[in-house]
């Protein structure tokens, strides 16, 4: 009988972080082909050449920050090249640029914006903390945030060109009762499927991500919780929401659904394997958790979109979810799904709770 | 040579404070102007010029009523002596340069609360000569400008541009973060995990030095 030895850890799966990061490329890539095609048929070339420009310098800033960073630090330069794709900063930038709008016709600003927050996403949200696999945040949303907060201005300008309207959660904030303003504003909701509207660069487009999302299940790159049950659970918010208001229209939970960041940062955000629960159960309440957030700052809160503040707080959460979950060796399938369910009815009526507040 | 150790010993007494124990840095005191004032240089040098005067007298006077002042009580009197002094400065600041008496109106009274007074009355002062306190006092302060200048400097640059009121970037490349309460954390992070870095690096030297030796 001969036995093989090796050190732990011992199990054989085949995705390994490199084979996992590229897949994650490779669909963000096609997520990038669409949205500048989509661009393309909204604004003309220029649009399209503006969202290139910006995925590039995104790119290639993250990709500098690395090199001058690790420079600093004391890697040789042979080296150099490995430790940059260990640290994935191509995705974090792709991800950074998809989420920032792509600015009035004529005004370059963005591209400031763009640089700066690459700079904030790369340095504050990964490397201070040790590189990729130590971050607690998400790093493309620290840097989104970071720029949300300090070129307010530049972002909120709503671009009067092309579709001569802002984005649908924008105009839902300034007359919340008011559905069919809001509907016209985007035409239809084809148009909002398709991502006829004004939004981020890479957010607008449901179908093509919902691709992307099912190529990294496929994959096994991603867990299939995350994404559904929070793109549900914000459905089931806006649902219960409109409910206890009196106002109920099936209108008012498509455009939660459809518009903004939602669909982007649960597939590509939420589910960036570092800043995950581990366990099942804390995955789901986790994504619920993503779901209340999202939902309350868009209802109740000064912003129109609250995705990546939701995606940041809920990152926050997670050691402490993972002390709750984690470990529970006996496998007490009926007690998880309860304790899970009475977490998702308490954020239920919390939602509709939030209805008496002015 | 006693007279040699004499001066090393009082110039150590006042460069203890520039950068060995840097209060902003290093001590972490008087965080509280630290974040609030420093959006100019010019809010930087006044609040370091105030806390300046108010350490130096209370320190005087600490050491000065050192032998007097029982135990039990040595708290509520330092506060006393610390809230007089700033008292003082507030009415005289009011008289002399109201443009930087409008800047940091709140923080001018908040000395009393800022611990670096205190903490060099408490830590120095009560155990150690007038002269010697008076130029703690002078390095603590002096140390304690450094450090908001160091803040200020980031953040006037970034967030509004300019040094000392000389713009340097022009208005539509400058990042309004900065100006905010968001910016003077970043920044305060920032500078002091540069200047922890400083001070593991100058440890390992002296290590070096003494496997060397």
């Amino acid at each position: 009988m001969k036995f093989k030895y090796t050190l732990s850890p011992n199990y054989h799966a085949k995705t390994s972080t490199h084979r996992i990061m590229y897949d994650v490329l490779f669909a963000l890539l096609f997520v990038c082909i669409c949205s500048i095609v989509l661009q393309y048929h909204l604004y003309g070339i220029g649009g399209a050449i503006k969202a290139i420009v910006i995925m590039a310098i995104c790119v290639i800033t993250t990709n500098l920050v690395n090199l001058i960073y690790w420079k600093i630090m004391g890697v040789a330069m042979k080296d150099m090249f490995d430790k940059i794709a260990e640290n994935a900063s191509i995705i974090t930038g792709l991800i950074l640029a998809l989420t920032l709008p792509l600015g009035a016709n004529g005004n370059y600003e963005i591209f400031y914006v763009a640089f700066i927050a690459s700079i904030i996403a790369e340095l504050f949200g990964k490397l201070i903390f040790g590189g990729f696999g130590c971050n607690i945040f998400n790093p493309a949303g620290i840097g989104r945030a970071f720029c949300l907060i300090a070129f307010a201005k530049v972002l909120e300008t709503p671009t009067i060109d092309g579709l001569g309207s802002s984005s649908p959660l924008l105009t839902l904030q300034g007359n919340p009762n008011d559905l069919d303003t809001v509907k016209q504003s985007f035409g239809s909701f084809t148009d909002l499927l398709f991502g006829f509207h004004q939004g981020a660069i890479g957010e607008t487009l449901i179908i093509p991500l919902i691709i992307a999302a099912i190529y990294l299940l496929a994959r096994r790159v991603i867990d299939w919780i995350i994404p559904v049950v929070s793109v549900v659970c914000v459905g089931l918010f806006a649902f219960f929401y409109s409910v206890a208001n009196g106002t109920f229209s099936i209108d008012f939970v498509l455009i939660h659904l459809l518009s903004g960041g939602l669909f982007f940062g649960s597939i590509f955000m939420l589910t960036d394997p570092v800043t995950n629960p581990n366990t099942k159960q804390g995955k789901f309440i986790f994504a619920i958790l993503f779901a209340l957030i999202t939902f309350l700052i868009r209802a109740k809160g000064n912003l129109p979109e609250g995705v990546v503040f939701a995606i940041l707080i809920c990152n926050m959460f997670v050691p402490f979810i993972d002390s709750l979950t984690v470990g529970v060796t006996n496998e007490n399938t009926k007690k998880k799904i309860l304790s899970t369910s009475v977490f998702l009815i308490i954020c239920i009526l919390l939602v509709m709770a939030f209805t008496l507040v002015a | 040579m006693e007279n040699k150790s004499v001066l090393k010993d009082l110039k150590d007494t006042l460069t203890l404070g520039m950068f060995k124990q840097n209060p902003t840095f290093i001590l972490f005191l008087g965080m509280c102007p630290a974040l609030g004032i420093t959006t100019k240089c010019v809010n930087a040098i006044g609040m370091g010029a105030a806390v300046i005067f108010v350490m130096f007298f209370s320190n005087i006077i600490v050491s000065l009523i050192r032998h007097i002042v029982m135990d039990e009580i040595r708290i509520p009197v330092f506060i006393i002596i610390i809230a007089a002094l700033v008292t003082i400065l507030e009415m005289g600041m009011e008289m002399l340069t109201p443009e930087l008496y409008d800047a940091m109106k709140v923080f001018i009274p908040l000395i009393v609360a800022n611990c670096i007074p205190l903490a060099r009355c408490e830590a120095f002062a009560q155990f150690n000569n007038p002269f010697k306190s008076a130029l703690d006092a002078i390095g603590m302060g002096i140390g304690f400008t450094i450090g908001l200048l160091c803040l200020s400097f980031v953040r006037e640059l970034l967030g509004l541009g300019t040094v000392f009121g000389v713009r340097i970037i022009p208005t539509a490349f400058t990042i309004p973060a900065f100006s905010s309460s968001c910016g003077a954390f970043l920044t305060l992070a920032i500078c002091a995990s540069i200047a922890a870095a400083l001070v593991i690096r100058n440890r390992k030297r002296a290590q070096l030095k003494e496997e060397v030796v």
